[in-house]
């Protein structure tokens, strides 16, 4: 319980519970919409960002911020055009952040060590500003996402028939994309580049296994975002385990328990009754 | 994706080419339709005017369902032009079932109350008559045991009588249904075409339906036309005979 004042696990601990509510939450739908590689993509790409800051002096969150929402919007709006399929966007944005990160890291010097954190997330490095950041981001995301679920449910379920009721898709996707953007960039400081994937897909993928509603599933993934992040960090402090892997082996195992439990009884893989 | 284009406002169209906005559900005039270099279907004229029934039949692959894309505002035509009439409600459509995920975790009633969301909008909560309507057909289709099930737990005539009742509780002036009783037993269907048939007949009321196999009983005196769809081409003609 000591560790429990330090200011740093505080701050990591908040920033922590904040991801994981966002991500909770954004996993669920882009889950549904066969989108959870955006996150792994612009992953990728926030760290080409973050390298790019540090190469130009700047704080590496005011630049990958933008930056990852613009990446997100082309992500999402390359495919409409029906020249590409939407992996293939994701992919090749992808690549070239990781290009940028990784030829700026070896062309530059001091800011290496910078740059792994962002690639494998250092709780220690949490400050109070990324922290403010966290909670404006993820107010932002849980806003839009609770108080508009019925349009991301007719949005995600059927976009044709949301189409054919009024509803412009194009602009839900792409606030989708712009959201997941956010959540990757406050989520880079815990759990880094390489593992946001997973806050974003295995509470989603844990409380899909099970749900029967999209309010429910949105309930407990965010639930089990916040909770996993938690438990992440303290394993990572009494074990004397980096903080990301700590995290995504939790909610992992969190996952394979709900798959043993669910998976046997569920009627998903029924095609009749 | 590729963002549906809006649908001109029919008021701009001239009187002189034909009828005015509140008197027909759509028109298509010269309309192409197809699939990047592929055109599926050339120069199709259709009129669905209120109280008009319409069956488009056809082989597999011939276009159904690429002019009722069209029609629903799904598909930006080539050429020509697809105008709606001046009631601009949503219609109501039916796709074929095959394009949904299974595995959504949504309920029966749940799929089925999203009909209400043209009706009142996704913001505010359904009122308690229009959860009777989605209690009512639930149960005339045989749906109301099932009701708290998934898609998954479902069969293919019960997920097909599911996207049916969310079409009918739209209350749309304009039903388009793709194929809607490939997969429903004979009640179900007596069930649906009663309905349609009601709506045609005292609402005034329009339906565009693609069909596979043996139509219904015609409408007595009613204005039912059959639309052959095949080598790009769509040929109406009154069922029971003319030609258009």
């Amino acid at each position: 319980m000591e560790m429990l004042q330090h200011a740093f696990v505080q701050r990591a601990a908040a920033a922590g519970l904040l991801v994981g509510l966002a991500c909770g939450l954004l996993g669920v739908v882009l889950l549904l919409r066969r989108s959870a590689l955006v996150g792994e993509g612009l992953a990728h790409f926030t760290l080409g960002c973050v390298g790019l800051a540090l190469w130009l002096g700047w704080a590496p969150l005011s630049l990958a911020l933008p930056l990852a929402v613009g990446a997100a919007l082309l992500m999402a709006r390359l495919p409409e055009r029906g020249t590409m399929y939407g992996d293939t966007a994701i992919g090749m944005v992808a690549a070239v952040g990781l290009a940028v990160g990784t030829a700026l890291a070896a062309r530059g010097g001091g800011f290496r060590a910078d740059l792994f954190a962002y690639l494998f997330g250092d709780v220690l490095a949490v400050s109070r500003r990324d922290v403010a950041v966290a909670a404006v981001l993820a107010l932002i995301v849980a806003v839009v996402v609770v108080l508009r679920r019925r349009r991301w449910l007719s949005v995600a379920f059927d976009p044709d028939h949301a189409r054919v009721s009024g509803l412009n898709v194009c602009r839900y996707e792409h606030g989708l994309a712009v959201l997941t953007a956010c959540a990757v960039v406050i989520g880079l400081r815990i759990v880094g580049s390489l593992l946001m994937t997973s806050l974003l897909v295995f509470p989603a993928a844990t409380a899909l296994l099970g749900a029967r509603s999209f309010a429910g599933a949105l309930a407990v993934s965010t639930a089990l975002g916040a909770l996993g992040v938690l438990a992440g960090l303290a394993l990572a402090l009494f074990l004397n385990l980096p903080a990301g892997p700590s995290i995504v082996l939790v909610q992992a195992a969190a996952f394979a328990i709900a798959w043993l439990v669910c998976s046997p009884d569920r009627g998903r893989s029924r095609a009749s009754v | 994706m590729n963002v549906a284009p809006r649908i001109p406002p029919v008021a701009t169209r001239p009187r002189s080419t034909g009828p005015t906005a509140s008197e027909f559900h759509v028109v298509c005039e010269g309309v192409w339709l197809g699939y990047d270099e592929e055109i599926v279907l050339r120069d199709v004229s259709l009129e669905v005017l209120p109280g008009r029934y319409i069956w488009l039949v056809g082989a597999n692959g011939t276009g159904k369902s690429t002019l009722l894309r069209a029609i629903v505002g799904l598909l930006p035509p080539r050429r020509g032009r697809i105008w709606r009439g001046a009631d601009a409600r949503p219609a109501g459509y039916v796709p074929q079932q095959q394009t949904l995920d299974r595995c959504f975790p949504m309920t029966t009633r749940a799929i089925v109350e999203m009909g209400l969301f043209a009706r009142i909008g996704p913001w505010r909560r359904p009122s308690p008559t229009r959860l009777r309507e989605v209690d009512d057909w639930l149960a005339r289709l045989g749906l109301r045991e099932h009701a708290h099930k998934t898609l998954a737990e479902l069969s293919g005539g019960m997920r097909q009588k599911t996207l049916l009742a969310r079409a009918l509780v739209t209350g749309a002036r304009l039903m388009v249904l793709d194929e809607p009783a490939s997969e429903l037993d004979a009640a179900s269907a007596a069930v649906i075409w009663g309905e349609l048939k009601r709506r045609v007949t005292e609402e005034h009321c329009s339906v565009l339906a693609a069909h596979h196999g043996p139509l219904p009983e015609p409408i007595a005196g009613g204005d039912e036309w059959i639309a052959e769809v095949g080598r790009g081409h769509v040929r109406c003609t009154p069922r029971g005979g003319g030609s258009r």
